[in-house]
Parts: structure tokens; sequence; C-alpha cells
């Protein structure tokens, strides 16, 4: 059975390669698609490219805050047995 | 009073207490035949009063009925059938029973007409909650249960000192729409909102319901929080405040989410940041902010009750709740990992799903109100959800580092259950305008629209793209800990001050028992002198005495008649 799973795609050594190429084709996509929709309202938040900069600034600053409030915060799992 | 019999609480009531009495397949049939004659009860329930009686000056209407009630009632019978079906061979009995009844007082909430019945149902889902959570039957669960119930008894008193003197000052107590503006609805608006996990009171959800067992959790995570975004939506709509509670639930949910290294308790936090997108919605007030919220709500107890199936599912056959024991699990139990994964969307307000429908009027509203500072914070916090629940919990689930276990798949009905929530979290996405038929307002409203779409796709996989990027460059560090939260204050501090104050009241409470003893003692001492077997009034006589005693009564008797007489 475990040999089977060792032979799972996702278990290839060129699969990460491919997902980050996937991602990449798939991000550029988007940004290029938005060229042919219209936006029904309109506003700084309707204007091109905003969802994709939004949406990483969103993603990184998350993660750093995290990670802060984390490190100011963080306690032993048993800080309330003791 | 026979309409009380098509209350649909009552089928659930009467087969949380068969559930007690019986075994094997006559408990499944009534576990699962329950539910669905509660959804039979909630649509043929009519719009109004359904039943009033008279109480003191008052008259309670315990069943009261209108399409937000039946909104609500839909999709908790729904979550009684799915849930059900999942602890189907649940042995733990008290909680089959305790989850059953809390669902029933749940919809007792639902169907209530006026302060007074809310009330009592309120304090009374707190109870049976609350055993759901003892029923796990571990010291942590029983601590986290008493940490629970006591915040909950907290929120019950508030509650009742706002319900009291609102009731006072106006002398009515229909449950009606209001605005926090005097102390007596202030208090009512804060014991509604402790039960959403507002601030500062957030920690108790994910605190108390991990503890719960694999399948008791699953039944928390749907009822009190959305009984009390049903009492604001109710109670309160447009009130201003509920906007910044709202989304500082948002954030707090997110931030604490991705500091947890307990899947269980992140799926906790990422209760109270779905339920902050609620509270905002409620907080806008408009038709279409309220339909958000419902509708939010409906959809959020079936992806969310769906993610805790699929991590209670990972508990149940590793019995480990940690991200850092886990990884790899795709490769033995893929049927979890797609429902996961589609939990993990719809939550994440990915496009053709509920999430997406359903958060998306409350975007909308807020931008129809002219409220873009909480549209930008909106759109953030739904960025911040997918790289919390979207990305980092089936990424350290199911994929990342490899932790070589191969635990099998759940058994078959907690599988048919997972799937069952994943087809409705997929239907709704797709169809949307058949599921907006059952909110309480009329509205015309397209979120499939390419430009929406588009916008969506971009903002959420940009943020997933910065948390891959992340994740390659810097590592994400997983360890054993804690964040210190709101609840130190009670835990820490409180536990402090009831200590010191148990010690230094020693004294003085030794005193005072002694003295009652001393009291109690002598009056002891003194009723046996009396009336022990050596007592004056117990001791036993000669007969000789008596007759004396009796012959020198009556010679008093026959003098006193000769001289008066």
């Amino acid at each position: 059975m475990s040999e089977q799973n060792n032979t799972h795609w996702l278990d290839n050594p060129a699969t990460p390669k491919r997902l980050w190429t996937g991602l990449a084709i798939v991000l550029v996509l988007l940004v290029v698609g938005e060229l042919f929709v219209t936006h029904h309202h309109k506003g700084f938040m309707f204007n091109f490219g905003f969802g994709a900069w939004f949406g990483f600034l969103v993603g990184g600053v998350s993660i750093v805050l995290s990670k802060g409030w984390k490190k100011i915060l963080k306690r032993k799992d048993t800080y309330y047995d003791e | 009073m026979s309409s009380l019999l098509f209350h649909p609480a009552l089928p659930i009531l009467i087969g949380a207490f068969l559930v007690l009495r019986l075994n094997g397949t006559a408990r499944s049939i009534v576990l699962l035949g329950a539910p669905l004659v509660c959804l039979a009860f909630v649509w043929m329930t009519a719009d109004g009063v359904i039943l009033s009686i008279p109480y003191m000056e008052w008259t309670l209407e315990p069943f009261k009925a209108d399409k937000m009630s039946r909104l609500f009632a839909t999709v908790f019978g729904l979550m009684a059938f799915a849930g059900n079906l999942y602890a189907l061979k649940q042995e733990k009995v008290l909680e089959l029973f305790s989850a059953n009844i809390y669902i029933a007082f749940s919809l007792g909430v639902v169907f209530a007409g006026d302060l007074i019945t809310v009330f009592v149902f309120w304090e009374l889902m707190a109870l049976a909650s609350s055993t759901v959570i003892f029923s796990a039957g571990t010291d942590t669960a029983r601590a986290a249960g008493m940490r629970y119930l006591m915040i909950h008894l907290l929120g019950g008193v508030v509650l009742m000192a706002g319900i009291a003197g609102e009731v006072s000052a106006t002398g009515s107590i229909a449950f009606t729409s209001m605005l926090p503006d005097t102390l007596p609805r202030a208090l009512i608006l804060a014991g509604f909102l402790l039960n959403t996990g507002a601030p500062p009171f957030s920690a108790w959800v994910p605190d108390s319901y991990p503890e719960a067992s694999y399948s008791g959790m699953v039944f928390l995570s749907a009822f009190t929080t959305k009984t009390a975004v049903y009492v604001l939506a109710r109670g309160f709509p447009g009130a201003e405040i509920l906007i910044f509670i709202g989304l500082f639930m948002i954030f707090y949910g997110i931030i604490y989410g991705l500091c947890e290294n307990n899947a269980r308790k992140m799926l906790g936090y990422s209760i109270v940041n779905q339920v902050g997108f609620m509270v905002t919605a409620i907080g806008i007030g408009s038709a279409l902010a309220i339909n958000g919220a419902v509708a939010h709500a409906f959809a959020h107890i079936i992806y969310k009750a769906l993610l805790i199936m699929a991590t209670g599912s990972v508990f149940y056959v590793t019995g480990k709740r940690k991200f850092t024991e886990y990884g790899g699990l795709f490769r033995t139990m893929p049927l979890t990992a797609i429902c996961c994964i589609i939990g993990g969307l719809s939550i994440s307000a990915f496009p053709f799903t509920s999430g997406f429908v359903s958060k998306a009027m409350t975007a909308e509203a807020a931008y129809v109100g002219e409220y873009y500072w909480v549209w930008y914070l909106l759109a953030a916090g739904t960025a911040g959800v997918f790289l919390d629940v979207g990305i980092k919990l089936q990424y350290f689930v199911f994929f990342g580092k490899d932790s070589g276990q191969r635990p099998p798949e759940p058994p078959i009905h907690m599988r048919a259950a997972m799937v069952f929530f994943a087809v409705l979290c997929v239907g709704i996405g797709v169809a949307p305008q058949l599921f907006y038929q059952l909110l309480p307002y009329a509205q015309e409203y397209e979120p499939n629209t390419p430009d929406h779409i588009v916008t969506q796709f971009q903002i959420l996989l940009f943020s997933g793209a910065a948390f891959f990027l992340f994740l390659k460059y810097y590592g994400w560090h997983l360890v054993n800990s804690l964040t210190l939260d709101f609840d130190w204050f009670y835990r820490v501090w409180g536990r402090k001050i009831a200590v010191a104050f148990t010690q230094n009241s020693g004294s003085a409470r030794d005193s005072i028992i002694d003295d009652l003893s001393k009291g109690a003692k002598q009056t002891i001492d003194r009723i046996h002198h009396r009336h022990g077997p050596a007592g004056v009034l117990a001791r036993t006589m000669p007969t000789g005495r008596m007759v004396f005693w009796a012959i020198v009564m009556l010679a008093v008797y026959l003098l006193v008649d000769f001289a008066f007489m």
C-alpha cells in the first residue's frame, strides 16, 4: 500500500515546480481576464488589478501580523496547567 | 394549545428522550427521523402567532413564525439530521441526548415571540450545550465546560437584567426591533453579543468547543452563535456599534487562527471570524445586509459543520488534534480531504460555493450603503479566511510534510454526512436564486457576475500566493504553544483573586463555623438532656407514681369544684 502511495502524483519531485508554474499562469490569466469584464460598480476598489495587489498585500500583512502577535503572546501549551 | 404539538422542537425533544432508552437500529431511526419530522413541521408552520399563553399581566408567545424564523429552523433541522448522522455510532448517550435537547431549545429561541420565552430557552441552551462539552468525559473537557458555563451564566444574568429593565420601562415583553439607546437595551444587546463570541469574551469559543468529542463539536458549532445572530438580526438591525464589533471579530479570528497549532481550536477561532461578518452585516442593517447576515448564518452552519466533521474524522481515526502531528493524510483519506477542501473553499467565499453567494450580499450592502471602508475590511477579511482555513488547515493536515500516518477513512455514516453537506455547499453556490427565495426580504441580486467572480478570484488567489511564497522562503514553524487571549484575565488573575479570597477569608470562615458548631452542639445537648433516653421528659415512670399524681389532680379538681360552685 505504501509503495502505491509513494507513486502518487503529489509525491513526484517535479510536482511542486509544476504547481508553481500553474499558479503563476492562473494569476496572470486572472489579471489579463479582467480586461474582458465590465465592472457594475464604480470606485477605487473596482479599478483594474485592484483584487490582485489588494489580495497579495492582505495575505502578506496577515501573515506578518500573526507572526508578530504570536511572538509577543506565545506561551507553552501547558501554561494554564501549571 | 394543540398547536404546540406541531412545534418543530417537539420531535427533536421527544427523539432526545427516546435515545436514552433505545439501542441499535431503533436508535438510528429516531436520530435520523426526528429531524425530518422537525423539517416537515417547519414547512407546515404558517406565519404569525401560533400559540399565546396569558402569564401574569402579559401574553407569552412561545410559538411565532415568519420567514426569518423558518430559515433558521430549516438550517437547524438540516444540521440536526447531518449531525445525528455523523454521530450515529457515538457511544456516549449523554452527548446525543444533550445535543438533541440543545437543538430543541435553539428552535425554542427561533420561534419565540417574546423576551421571556427567549430568555428561558436561552438559558436552557446554555445548560444543554455545557452538557455536550462535559459528556466528552475528559478532565480538560470538564474544566473547559465549567469555564463555558460560567461565561454563559454571566451572559444570562446580563440578559435577564436587561429584559427586566426593558419590561419595567415599557411594560411590554414583545421581542421586536430596537436600538441600544437605553441601559436595559444595551444590557440585552450585551447578553446577546456574549453568545456570538464578541470581544472581550471571544476566547470561550476556541477554549471550549474543541474539548467536546469528535461529534460534540459539530453540534456546538452550529447553534449557540447562530441563535445569537438570529436574535441580533431580529432585535438590533442597524445598531451601528455592531459594525465595529463585527469587524474586530473578523480580524481577531484570522490573526489567532493563523497563530494556532491545534486544528480544532483554529476552527473555533474561525467561528468567531465568520460570525463577525454576520454581526457587521446586522450593524449595516439594510434589508440586503440582513439578508446577507442570515444567508451567511445558513451557509456557515453547513460549511463550518463540514469542516469540523472533516477535522473531527481526522481526530477520530488518528486521536490527534495538532498540525504538528498531521501531514500527508490525503493519501489514505481522500474523501475527507475533498470534503474539507470544499468546506475551506466555501468559508473563503470561493465563487460557486455557498460562502460566496451569501457573503457577497453583505459586501454589496456595505457598498450600496456607502460604508466603503467596511467594504475594504470585509474584502481583507475574506482574503484572511482563505489563508487560515482555505490553505493553512488543508495544507498542514492533508498535504505538507508527510507524518507517515496512514489512517483509514472514517465510517460510512460519517462520510455520508460530510458528502451531504459538501453537496449543499456547492449546490447553494451554483443555484443561489433558489436559496435566496428563503431569505426574509425580497431582493434582486445576482452574485455570479463575471466582474464579481474575477475580482474575488484575484483577491483569494493572490493572497494564497503570498502564503505559499512565505512558506517557500521563510517556512512556517509550527510549535506546541498557545497564544494568550483575554481569558488570561479570568484564568490567571481571576483564579488568583479566588485563591486569595479563599485563603484570607479562611480564618473568618473557620471562626464562624466554630461558633455555629458550638451553638448547634449546645442546642443538641440541651435537647438530649430533656428528651434523651435519660431525659426528664423521656424517662419512664413507675405506674404507682402515675396513679398518685392522677389522684392528686382529681382531688384538686374536687376541691376547686366544691369551693366555687
